[in-house]
């Protein structure tokens, strides 16, 4: 039976060689810098956009009485290095790649080189699953369906510039989704909406390079495709979960059942979220039921209970 | 400044490559064009980093599979721009194999399909799968060894309809 793998393999080669149509490699590189032209074109109206409402904004604050400072862009955990630690690229050695036990727990590997002044404990090796208990489950919503996805989800990509080379640091990932109806109500009641919860244990500082990554896709996408339709992206700050945390809203037209868009002018929401606990990021991310729009108050919840989920698992 | 005729000679020298490998993975060769073209768009977008990355092949194969598991994503409009380049010649279907391979890998988990590919297409060894995919070498011990023993009894009774259909 080999040979009539290897045999099958040869022949879908050579089909691929026969068949296989790429455009020249100018068009790739075309293409891939219209689309970073196009992006930048936009990020440069949207900041002659933001320093025309700051100008603005600062005459009235000036004027009147200071606005409240906007929320930080991550949140800090009590337990974490002095700002001047910021993340570095200086990664320590793996823990072992022969994965221990799910229920590992905490044992740490006494041989890894401190990390800085506060000398925290080695993380928890990588667990060969992850268990239900790590993801949002049915006491965190009016849950309709639960379901546990074939495969992880991998990073957000809000929109081509997304970029996530700590991919290449995910020791294991696993994604769940709850299709939820609003608190209270019962069976005959429709669907409000979905939140896909992922769960990625990362090797060597993967889960820092991965938040870094994703602050740098909500900065670079504020636009993108979804669904086919486009969103305007904003970042919103971190929610104080976790060692730091991020929540990114997406914005667009709302359309009725018909497809088309209200006449009132109303958005429709989808809210992206990660939390990072340790070495492990919860991703979640929060959509309406068709026309319904996600809450944002929905997301903030889920994030929160995801980060709750995981730090219990993870400690 | 990006070096262009380098990123063309990757791109001539790994592309067919790349979509054979999209192939066995989305089990649609349109499905791997897209996927490919786009994993290259990425890739000049970021040469800068690309180009000086230990392997640029394995950060190909990883946005590859990447896109291929998430292809629920939109991608962008790959077969307009093929469009303009006039229509396609005429080719043949696929052999009868790769129709069967396909269907048949299409039946297996992520991983082992990963794995499995990985290891025919391009002759990787389980220690090398194991750091591409950054899974330990008792793992992917496991998933080729899944991954053909299912391969195989998918296949055999494939053949075993064909020749039940022949008689």
């Amino acid at each position: 039976m080999p040979n009539d793998l290897e045999r099958a393999f040869a022949a879908l080669s050579d089909d691929t060689t026969r068949q296989a149509r790429l455009a020249p490699a100018t068009a790739v590189r075309r293409s891939a810098d219209r689309q970073t032209l196009a992006r930048s074109v936009f990020g440069a109206a949207a900041a002659v956009l933001l320093v025309g409402g700051v100008l603005v904004g600062s005459r009235l604050a000036l004027s009147h009485k200071a606005l409240p400072p906007l929320p930080p862009a991550q949140s800090v955990a009590p337990t974490s290095a002095p700002p001047s630690a910021a993340p570095s690229a200086t990664t320590p050695s793996a823990p072992s790649s022969s994965t221990g036990s799910p229920s590992a727990g905490s044992s740490a590997t006494p041989t890894t080189p401190p990390a800085g002044p506060t000398s925290k404990p080695a993380p928890p090796p990588v667990p060969k699953s992850i268990p239900n208990r790590a993801f949002l489950n049915r006491s965190d919503a009016n849950v309709m369906t639960l379901t546990r996805l074939a495969d992880g989800r991998s990073g957000p990509e809000l929109c081509d510039e997304a970029f996530y080379p700590s991919t290449q640091l995910i020791g294991i990932n696993a994604s769940v989704r709850l299709l939820f109806r609003p608190a209270g109500e019962g069976e005959g009641y429709a669907a409000s909406g979905y939140v896909t919860n992922t769960v990625t244990v990362f090797r060597s500082g993967g889960a820092e390079d991965f938040m870094d990554e994703f602050r740098a896709t909500a900065r670079a996408c504020t636009q993108g495709e979804r669904d086919g339709q486009t969103y305007t992206y904003r970042s919103l700050g971190g929610l104080g979960a976790g060692d730091e945390s991020l929540l990114v809203q997406g914005a667009t037209p709302a359309r009725g059942d018909d497809g088309e868009p209200m006449a009132d002018g109303s958005q429709q929401y989808v809210y992206v979220s990660a939390v990072r606990v340790g070495d492990s990021v919860a991703l979640v991310e929060t959509t309406g039921f068709e026309s319904v729009s996600a809450k944002r108050k929905d997301a903030e919840k889920f994030t929160s209970r995801a980060a709750q989920r995981l730090a219990d698992w993870r400690s | 400044m990006r070096d262009a005729q380098a990123f063309d000679v990757f791109y001539r020298d790994t592309s067919i490559r790349m979509v054979r490998y999209g192939y066995a993975l989305t089990g649609e060769l349109a499905e791997a064009q897209d996927i490919v073209q786009e994993a290259y768009t990425k890739a000049w977008r970021h040469w800068r980093t690309v180009a000086v990355h230990p392997a640029p092949e394995a950060w190909l194969r990883l946005t590859i599979s990447r896109l291929a598991t998430d292809r629920w994503r939109r991608l962008s409009g790959w077969r307009t721009v093929l469009s303009r380049t006039g229509p396609p010649e005429p080719v043949g279907p696929p052999s009868e194999d790769t129709v069967v391979l396909t269907a048949a890998l299409r039946q297996l988990p992520a991983n082992l399909r990963q794995a499995v590919s990985l290891h025919y297409l391009f002759d990787m060894s389980v220690a090398q799968i194991a750091e591409e995919t950054g899974s330990p070498v008792g793992t992917v011990t496991s998933w080729l060894h899944r991954g053909r023993t299912e391969l195989a009894a998918i296949l055999t009774a494939e053949r075993a309809l064909e020749v039940h259909d022949a008689e």
